[in-house]
């Protein structure tokens, strides 16, 4: 079977375990608007302040939704014997974990990134500044995805395993989070932002690169 | 042939078996017997490859099956004590999923076919999780019907929970691959007759 063909076959079949859970995907997609949602009552109505922590609570709040859904990646498979008959499929494990990183990126965290912009207008952040935010989630939230596919292969079968997954993997957040609020402040500044797309963007390349053979690797520890 | 040699494994301080050995032949069939926790489907499991034994090596056509790696674990069918189903999905669903990612050609009407020789057709549209133990192993039996191709069947337990026609049913799926010249490797408790006799490996 080709890679493209393996790929598509994953991915569909993760989009139609998606369907069967929409109010896991709710779930995640409110969480976000709620934390977010949750600051300009502790900061108060100050315009000015809430510019300043704006890009900060936003993406903070999106790197939390994304934290919240990790656990769903594999532990499913895991629990009901799918993961044996991945490793049976004679394909590469690491090709079907990189399709499954890619389809959990997307059913639970792109529809926040999509959603962003118009919760930066909330924080009274310029509709440039926004979509520059958008832009700094869209490149940084995949990374977020893949540090934390580690994790969540890493805590397969341990208790209180999401927790862990959570100390494992924020500390791992912080490089990423730096640059992606940093990205979306010198745009409000109207300053350059080449450099922070630069950088989140060898980020990304990084951790595709290295991440999905971590999480292959793990996952093979997990059902040994 | 697949061949055993001088497999050690222990759990934990305790050592489930030492220097186990055996070959099996293209259409022979081997049955492990052994008490609960005696190690069967550790053995079953390192003979599919997910797990390592502490010593000794699996070989297939005298390669080690860690040296093989894709080119073993196509050929293998896994059922364990877990059947891979989705509760979510139906049985048409789970199939054309798990197949599609095995690379195993399958359009719905095979699908369908096999699962209506499984006794399952006036359930095609019900989420697995609403069928009976009983059933979701046909739904996982179904599977094994379609992916029979793969020589070397493994199965843990497939006898568990079904009921007598399906176990016949069963039974002379297991003696038709083994006559078509297939592997088996399977455990159970209950007295199952297949038409070719297994060797048995007990497990102490």
């Amino acid at each position: 079977m080709s890679s493209r063909s393996l790929f598509l076959a994953v991915l569909l079949r993760e989009f139609k375990i998606s369907l069967t859970q929409k109010t896991d995907i709710a779930t995640i997609f409110f969480f976000f608007l709620i934390v977010a949602s949750l600051f300009p009552f502790a900061v108060g109505p100050d315009t000015g302040s809430l510019r300043t922590v704006g890009p900060g609570v936003v993406w903070v709040a999106a790197l939390l939704s994304s934290l919240l859904a990790l656990h769903r990646m594999f532990e499913g498979d895991f629990i009901d014997g799918s993961l044996e008959q991945f490793l049976l499929s004679g394909e590469p494990l690491v090709l079907i974990v990189v399709s499954k990183i890619f389809a959990h990126w997307l059913f639970t965290t792109l529809p926040i990134v999509i959603l962003s912009p118009f919760v930066g207008m909330q924080f009274g952040i310029s509709s440039e500044a926004s979509w520059i935010m958008a832009l700094t989630l869209l490149i940084g939230t995949p990374v977020l995805s893949l540090i934390g596919s580690v994790g969540a292969a890493l805590t397969l079968g341990v208790r209180s395993g999401a927790a862990l997954t959570a100390l494992l993997i924020l500390p791992l957040y912080i490089p990423v989070l730096i640059f992606g609020v940093g990205g979306t402040v010198a745009a409000l500044q109207g300053v350059e932002t080449t450099g922070h797309f630069s950088i989140l963007l060898a980020f990304l390349c990084l951790s595709l690169a290295l991440c999905p053979l971590a999480t292959s690797a793990a996952l093979k520890i997990a059902l040994e | 042939m697949l061949e055993l040699k001088s497999v050690t494994t222990t759990r934990g301080y305790k050592k489930l078996f030492e220097d186990l050995n055996f070959s099996l032949e293209e259409g022979e069939a081997l049955l492990v017997n052994g008490v609960n926790g005696s190690g069967k489907t550790t053995l079953l499991r390192i003979l599919c490859g997910f797990s390592r034994p502490d010593a000794g090596e699996v070989h297939w056509a005298n390669k080690d099956i860690r040296a093989l790696g894709h080119d073993y674990s196509r050929l293998v069918n896994y059922l364990g004590h877990f059947d891979a189903l989705k509760g979510n999905l139906t049985a048409e669903e789970n199939l054309i999923a798990s197949l599609s990612v095995m690379g195993i050609d399958s359009d719905v009407a095979t699908i369908r076919e096999a699962l209506r020789k499984q006794d399952l057709h006036s359930k095609l549209s019900v989420p697995v999780s609403r069928l009976s133990a009983g059933q979701r192993k046909r739904v996982a039996l179904a599977r094994l019907r379609i992916s029979r191709e793969r020589p070397i069947w493994i199965l843990d337990e497939p006898f568990v929970s079904l009921d007598k026609s399906s176990t016949e049913l069963l039974s002379a799926a297991l003696s038709e691959h083994v006559s078509n010249g297939g592997f088996l490797i399977y455990t159970t408790h209950q007295e199952i007759g297949l038409d070719v006799r297994p060797k048995i490996l007990t497990i102490n």
